[in-house]
């Protein structure tokens, strides 16, 4: 009698162990769900900006190429010059260029602004994003091409690379 | 009476545990909420996201592959012959793609989406429009700017765009691909 109710007395409440890991457990899973919440919330703009940013890096390369195939087309009509006018004489080949401007321009190191319809280094609303373009000469006839796409979010920097090599494939 | 202590709860008991189960149980039913929330806005996020990036894919490779007009029945531009051309300000590109038919994408800001329409030869008599984005997302904006568009400029054409599509900007140029050289 006395030793089966020394037993009910023991098996009454939890040890402070069973406490212990019993708040362990449900502290690790409302942290988790709250994690994943936190995430869903915080990469949808991640992705808006990444897709932004590609498209942005691919605008850079194509400047860049519509540069070497206008000096091409002037050529071919007898205009003179050389495959890589436009595309030489930066300090570090860095460069920055525009929808806007059929050349490049030194990089500046600006961000690029909204000015009312396109994304413009120059006037505007602000945006996130800092494009620098750069035409490292390869040989006499190759270019590499690089394009960064920076920009900030929530504090973390972020890059998005772009690297293609244009060659001068007509032999200008 | 030492028995009837031991079964049953005080009134301080029963309140205690009530409030601590209704904290916990508010606190899950708004997480709950919440949860919910975001996730209705990251799939419409994502819908966005894929909607746009079709569509910006799908416009570049047409645009990349245009061909030049040279009976100007696409682009009737008059004296100069073109190679894209820019109507409805700004808002409409029409060019001759890569298959000799002219062709138009075109900003919708009825249904706030993005459309193209195609003729069947090179004469600008197109059919229906049809829509590029489906209607559970809203493009604000699609803009068209072009540069070295004529064909004797010397200058190889080029083609920006721009898309506002629910806080998604997106802006891109393309430079076509055949030569700006009459042969």
């Amino acid at each position: 009698m006395k030793k089966e109710q020394l037993v009910l007395t023991r098996s009454r409440g939890f040890t402070l162990l069973e406490v212990t890991v019993a708040i362990f457990v449900v502290t690790v899973g409302i942290g988790g769900v709250f994690g994943f919440l936190q995430q869903t919330i915080f990469l949808g703009p991640t992705l808006n900006n990444q897709l932004a940013a590609s498209y942005l890096a691919q605008e850079g390369v194509e400047i860049v190429r519509n540069i070497r195939d206008t000096n091409y087309v002037r050529i071919a009509l007898g205009g003179g010059g050389t495959w890589t006018d436009g595309l030489e004489g930066c300090a570090g080949n860095e460069y920055q260029g525009d929808y806007l401007s059929s050349s490049l321009d030194c990089f500046a190191g600006g961000a690029l602004s909204l000015d009312g319809n396109f994304y413009v280094h120059g006037a505007g609303v602000a945006t996130p994003f800092q494009r620098m373009i750069t035409v490292t000469p390869n040989g006499a006839n190759r270019l590499d091409v690089a394009v960064e796409v920076q920009w900030q979010e929530r504090g973390n920097p972020y890059t998005f690379v772009v690297d293609t090599e244009l060659y001068n494939w007509i032999g200008f | 009476m030492s028995m009837r202590k031991e079964c049953g709860f005080t009134l301080v008991e029963m309140l205690v545990a009530l409030a601590v189960f209704l904290l916990i149980g508010g606190l899950a039913f708004n997480l709950l909420v919440s949860s919910i929330a975001s996730q209705r806005k990251a799939l419409k996020d994502q819908a966005v996201v894929d909607q746009i990036s079709f569509v910006a894919e799908y416009m570049s490779r047409a645009i990349r592959q245009a061909e030049k007009d040279l009976a100007d029945e696409c682009l009737a531009s008059g004296a100069d012959l073109l190679n894209y051309k820019v109507l409805a300000g700004g808002q409409t590109l029409r060019f001759l793609d890569k298959d000799k038919i002219c062709r138009e994408f075109s900003f919708d800001s009825v249904a706030l989406a993005i459309q193209e329409r195609r003729s069947s030869d090179q004469t600008a008599t197109f059919g229906p429009w049809v829509a590029l984005t489906s209607n559970d997302i809203d493009v604000g904006d699609l803009r068209f700017f072009i540069q070295g568009e004529e064909q004797t400029d010397q200058k190889q054409p080029r083609v920006t765009f721009f898309i506002d599509a629910q806080g998604l900007r997106l802006q891109t140029t393309i430079s076509q691909r055949r030569f700006d050289v009459v042969e």
